[in-house]
């Protein structure tokens, strides 16, 4: 069915939390162009999944490859994989003591991705891209809670990554401002942006992505094309989360 | 009104006693100015040690790694904290630098060595107190633990520092009183000195408190000007 080989391949990955198993054995592959939805009720394991795909967090078992790099091997270079996964975080993690054109483009000037010049122009035409270019000389902090997520996504852009996370991108926000930030992650869809997203907004998994995962705790339960899933998805606990939150 | 009068004449009289006469405010300028030698390069002592030791204790808080550099650097914050100061001054001065003639050297190793144990532990509560968050942003970029230390945690944590960081330099500027402990002829010994040749204990101790009184008044200004700014620029 499809041509092209995963960018990132999860085997059979575990992760407890002393004796507490909050990941039970999970594999998938995600491909190129992929949005995956990650939904599932509170504690069940979802941002912990992704962030063991980029290495915040150590698996106990399993493997996770990247481009067929294994990063649970301590033996390859973690951060050179980083740059090239994305994560944008529930409460933003911007850099507050850093102006917002500097949180864009701190990482870049570090590893030298361009000349300082070119890297400034792209953060710009970011900011453009997101309606936040007036915002550029301003600090964190002067920022509503949809403008600081924008910014977020920004900053994971500027890195070119392969693959962006999304780690409940929305949960902390106003709901006026939730939209906004939809709509930014529509539109990275729309251009073919390879994306994992922990959500709750089931119209956004209906709308944009192209598979949804059902995690309940620390289960892989179910998963399915976005209509299948939220119609006829043939799973009694899916059945009863989607029945309690539509 | 002739009380009055009589008092001024007697001050007047006690101050030329004590300052003019013989050049005797010598003492207390050369006093001062050893006393702010020994307060900045104490200072810049315990900065510089101060970070490092406060950048292995988080390390290892974190991580888990630098082990035995945590156990050396909490052995020593632990030692000097418990300890006073006076009686470090004097291992320092009698023992380790027996030889020593310069006892301003001595001090200002001593007092270094003394606020590096607590500056430390200024900066490592600045550390660990920026958001968990601040680190996973800085990793997920792709950057090491020692690039996202200095550009993103090190800065934060630097700046919440500071407000402390300048209590404890009031702190130290008194705590060098006891310089005199090692032959140190700070600003304290000079009013002791003063003391010791007109026997008129009240001038030159007043006189001392208030040129103390107003050189930490002057830093606890500056220090709550600080404060202000910095919490105007975030939050």
């Amino acid at each position: 069915m499809r041509d092209n080989m995963p960018i990132i391949r999860v085997e059979g990955i575990t992760k407890k939390f002393n004796d507490n198993i909050v990941i039970d054995n999970i594999s998938t592959n995600i491909y190129k162009n992929d949005c995956l939805c990650i939904v599932g009720p509170s504690g069940g394991g979802k941002s912990t999944f992704l962030r063991c795909i980029n290495g915040l967090e150590d698996v106990s078992n399993g493997k996770i490859y990247i481009d067929d790099l294994d990063i649970t091997d301590k033996k390859n270079d973690i951060n050179s994989i980083r740059k090239k996964i994305g994560m944008v975080f529930q409460h933003f993690n911007l850099f507050p003591h850093l102006t917002i054109l500097k949180n864009l483009t701190l990482a870049p000037e570090i590893f030298k991705k361009n000349n300082k010049k070119e890297i400034e122009e792209k953060a710009i035409a970011l900011l453009n891209r997101v309606g936040l270019f007036d915002k550029k000389d301003t600090y964190p902090s002067m920022l509503s809670g949809g403008q600081k997520q924008r910014v977020a996504i920004v900053r994971s852009l500027m890195m070119d990554p392969e693959v962006i996370l999304f780690d409940e991108p929305t949960s902390a926000l106003d709901p006026e401002m939730v939209l906004e930030v939809l709509d930014v992650m529509r539109e990275l869809a729309s251009t073919g942006m390879t994306m994992v997203v922990v959500t709750h907004e089931m119209g956004f998994a209906k709308e944009v992505a192209n598979r949804v995962m059902f995690l309940e705790n620390g289960k892989f339960l179910y998963e399915a094309a976005p209509d299948v899933f939220f119609n006829k998805g043939e799973n009694e606990r899916l059945k009863l989360f989607l029945s309690k939150i539509l | 009104m002739e009380i009055f009068n009589n008092i001024i004449l007697t001050i007047k009289k006690s101050l030329k006693l004590n300052l003019i006469d013989e050049n005797r405010y010598i003492y207390l300028v050369e006093g001062l100015v050893n006393t702010i030698t020994i307060t900045l390069g104490a200072m810049v002592i315990g900065i510089f040690f101060g970070i490092i030791i406060a950048i292995i204790r988080t390390t290892y808080e974190n991580t888990k790694k630098l082990k035995i550099l945590n156990f050396i650097c909490s052995l020593y914050i632990t030692v000097i904290r418990g300890t006073p100061v006076v009686v470090q001054l004097m291992i320092l001065f009698f023992c380790v630098f027996a030889s020593a003639t310069n006892g301003i050297f001595v001090a200002i190793i001593g007092f270094g060595l003394n606020s590096t144990a607590y500056i430390a532990e200024i900066f490592r509560s600045g550390l660990m107190s920026i958001d968990k968050g601040q680190m996973e942003a800085g990793r997920s970029l792709g950057m090491n633990y020692i690039q996202t230390m200095w550009h993103i945690i090190i800065p934060q944590g630097f700046k919440i520092s500071l407000p402390t960081l300048c209590n404890e330099f009031i702190a130290l500027i008194k705590e060098t009183a006891v310089a005199g402990y090692v032959a140190v002829e700070d600003l304290t010994k000079g009013g002791g000195i003063i003391r010791s040749r007109t026997y008129a204990p009240w001038t030159p101790f007043i006189i001392v408190a208030i040129i103390y009184l107003i050189i930490t008044s002057i830093m606890s200004y500056f220090s709550k000007k600080l404060e202000r700014r910095l919490k105007k620029n975030e939050r």
